[in-house]
């Protein structure tokens, strides 16, 4: 499992493994499953706390793309994909949500939002 | 205690150019000089410091530290070095002793009470300095200890000066002459066995109390 | 677990504070300027220096109370003292193995060839960088539930330094409840390899947070005078005036980034926090 941290970004390094491990169970390079490397040997990798790899499992779990089996490791959980698909959906639903609302908080009018949307997804 | 062990060995090997020296020098003295019972004296006055020797090398580069977080309790580690100080002290006297009689043999000369009682009285540094080495240096460090150190040199050899007054034993360092009185013509009835054993004992004692006084100094260090 | 209760220690230029608890199978980060009390902690739990007020129980087991049995399990490594520099890798290994039952000869020599250390010379004639690393494996060599590290990279270049912060991870791989206590002036150290990290200042403990939580959440906000003034401190932890303002800690900046989206957001080194907490003011 490759994961690549990005030490400069603005996004935390639990987040980014967490994105990254998602994008390879969607795209199938993580099979259902299959274990992940242990938190130990995962930080020692990427040269983080053990900590941090513990949070982005833990969420992964409790968000469901994983199970951790106390003594055993965290394994990739099956049936993912379509689950992915609904999550990233959810996602970017979410990220619209908040733009509007932003727009909302500026007083900016929901005409103009619209134009702006059309405009950006023409790119 | 086998760990401490190891190390303070491996210290006095260390020493081994000074040793062979020493052992090399002795030999010499052996067959050159008319009394071989200096051989005794000389052997035991140099490995009577291997003790604090060890005690010298802990302490530098405040590697006593270190040591204390050893699974070695701090009494244990007196105790080891009080061990150690008889183990070079008695090895090095049994050894030069057995050179000596051997070359007393050699030479045809008398091996008799006197001549034991000379053997015997060089058991007395063998407590002696490591007795006033080690809380020295447990208390004040090495570098300080140097200066104690030839305080005692300076009153082993006055002893030397006094004992030859007592007896007719020339113990190797030559005749000291002192303004002596009576005080010295009591001393002179008693016999040189019963000197010669009085003093052990008494650096015995000497010897326990000093590790008494090491146990209680080494109890408050902190490091 | 290390548990330290009510400790306090009196010298004469300063005063030792500190209750805390480090959790098994964590490695815990100890930071704080020269003299903040670093060590006096670690030569507390140790045994070293004595302390009128204050409880240390290791596994619920009280420090002073300790047998040749529980001191074995505790390794550790310090600055500036060690076995006595006369002896070589090979003198170490025998009086190691002569004291420690768990200590593995083999692997330790073994470990000593892998990083390049000669067996046979004196470590007197080691150069720092080697020194460091016969100090670490040689604690690493037996086994333990504990491992102080007293700066154990001090003095060493980039390398030789990731090397010895590869082998405390392995350590920790080997057995999950074992704890590290580590101390380091070298931010980078600290934010790659421990689990939570504490500052001590003034024989204190100003400040802690799981590492991952310093690098993810925490940053520096710079403003101007006027921007302070207007700025919502509710989430701001320590402020520092500098010539073009003020440079302020959050540790909420996700916050800070929503709100104000033009405002300048940098990440932070342990140290620039430190900086910031010691010198700075609070809200």
């Amino acid at each position: 499992m490759k994961i690549i941290i990005n030490n400069s970004s603005m996004v935390p390094i639990y987040v980014q493994i967490i994105q990254q491990i998602k994008a390879q169970i969607a795209d199938c390079s993580l099979k259902d499953n299959e274990a992940l490397p242990s938190v130990r040997a995962l930080s020692k990798d990427l040269n983080i706390s053990a900590l941090t790899v513990k949070k982005a499992y833990d969420e992964l779990e409790a968000d469901g793309f994983v199970t951790t089996v106390h003594g055993k490791g965290t394994y990739v959980n099956g049936n993912n994909s379509e689950f992915i698909k609904e999550n990233r959906l959810k996602e970017v639903e979410d990220e619209i949500r908040t733009a509007i609302e932003k727009a909302d908080n500026y007083a900016i009018p929901r005409e103009q939002v619209r134009e702006m949307f059309e405009m950006l997804i023409e790119d | 205690m086998k760990g401490l062990l190891v190390k303070d060995l491996r210290i006095a090997a260390e020493q081994k150019t000074l040793l062979a020296l020493m052992l090399f020098c002795a030999l010499i003295c052996l067959f050159t000089m008319r009394d071989p019972t200096f051989v005794i004296g000389y052997m035991c006055l140099i490995c009577a410091t291997l003790g604090s020797t060890t005690c010298a090398y802990d302490e530098m580069n405040k590697g006593m530290s270190f040591i204390m977080t050893l699974p070695y309790s701090r009494k244990v580690y007196v105790f080891e070095k009080y061990l150690f100080s008889l183990m070079m002290g008695l090895g090095a006297w049994v050894l030069s002793t057995i050179l000596a009689t051997a070359c007393m043999f050699i030479l045809k000369k008398p091996i008799g009470a006197e001549y034991f009682s000379t053997v015997f009285m060089f058991l007395s540094p063998i407590f002696l300095i490591p007795g006033v080495m080690i809380p020295i240096i447990l208390k004040f460090g090495h570098a300080r200890s140097r200066i104690a150190l030839f305080i005692i040199v300076g009153i082993v050899l006055a002893l030397g000066g006094i004992l030859s007054l007592v007896g007719s034993v020339n113990i190797g360092m030559g005749n000291y002459f002192f303004d002596a009185g009576e005080v010295y013509g009591m001393i002179r009835v008693i016999p040189m066995r019963d000197i010669a054993a009085i003093i052990t004992i008494i650096t015995i004692l000497f010897f326990v109390a000093s590790m008494m006084l090491s146990l209680a100094l080494i109890k408050k260090k902190e490091y | 677990m290390i548990k330290i209760d009510g400790l306090k220690k009196e010298y004469s230029d300063f005063k030792l504070d500190i209750s805390v608890e480090f959790e098994n199978g964590t490695i815990n980060g100890i930071v704080g300027t020269n003299g903040a009390g670093k060590s006096t902690l670690f030569k507390a739990i140790l045994g070293l220096i004595s302390y009128k007020e204050g409880v240390i129980t290791i596994n619920d087991k009280n420090v002073r109370d300790f047998k040749y049995d529980d001191k074995e399990r505790i390794g550790c490594v310090m600055t500036d003292s060690f076995f006595s520099e006369t002896f070589s890798i090979k003198d170490i290994a025998a009086i190691m193995k002569a004291t420690y039952k768990s200590f593995n000869r083999d692997a330790f020599i073994k470990k000593c060839e892998e990083h390049k250390l000669p067996l046979n010379k004196k470590i007197r004639d080691f150069s720092n960088g080697m020194k460091a690393k016969a100090k670490v494996l040689c604690a690493l060599s037996i086994d333990t539930d504990v491992l102080i590290l007293d700066e154990p990279t001090v003095g060493l270049d980039i390398i030789a330094r990731d090397e010895i912060l590869s082998e405390i991870r392995d350590y920790m791989e080997e057995n999950e409840n074992r704890i590290v206590l580590i101390s380091s002036h070298i931010s980078s150290d600290i934010e790659k390899l421990c689990d939570t990290t504490y500052m001590i200042n003034d024989g204190k403990i100003v400040f802690h947070d799981d590492t991952d939580r310093l690098l993810g959440d925490y940053a520096a906000l710079k403003v101007d005078e006027d921007s302070f003034e207007k700025l919502d401190k509710s989430h701001i932890m320590a402020y520092k005036k500098e010539k073009y303002g003020y440079e302020c800690l959050t540790n909420e900046k996700e916050y800070y980034s929503e709100n104000y989206p033009s405002m300048v957001i940098e990440k932070m080194t342990v140290d620039e926090m430190m900086m910031i907490i010691i010198k700075g003011e609070k809200v």
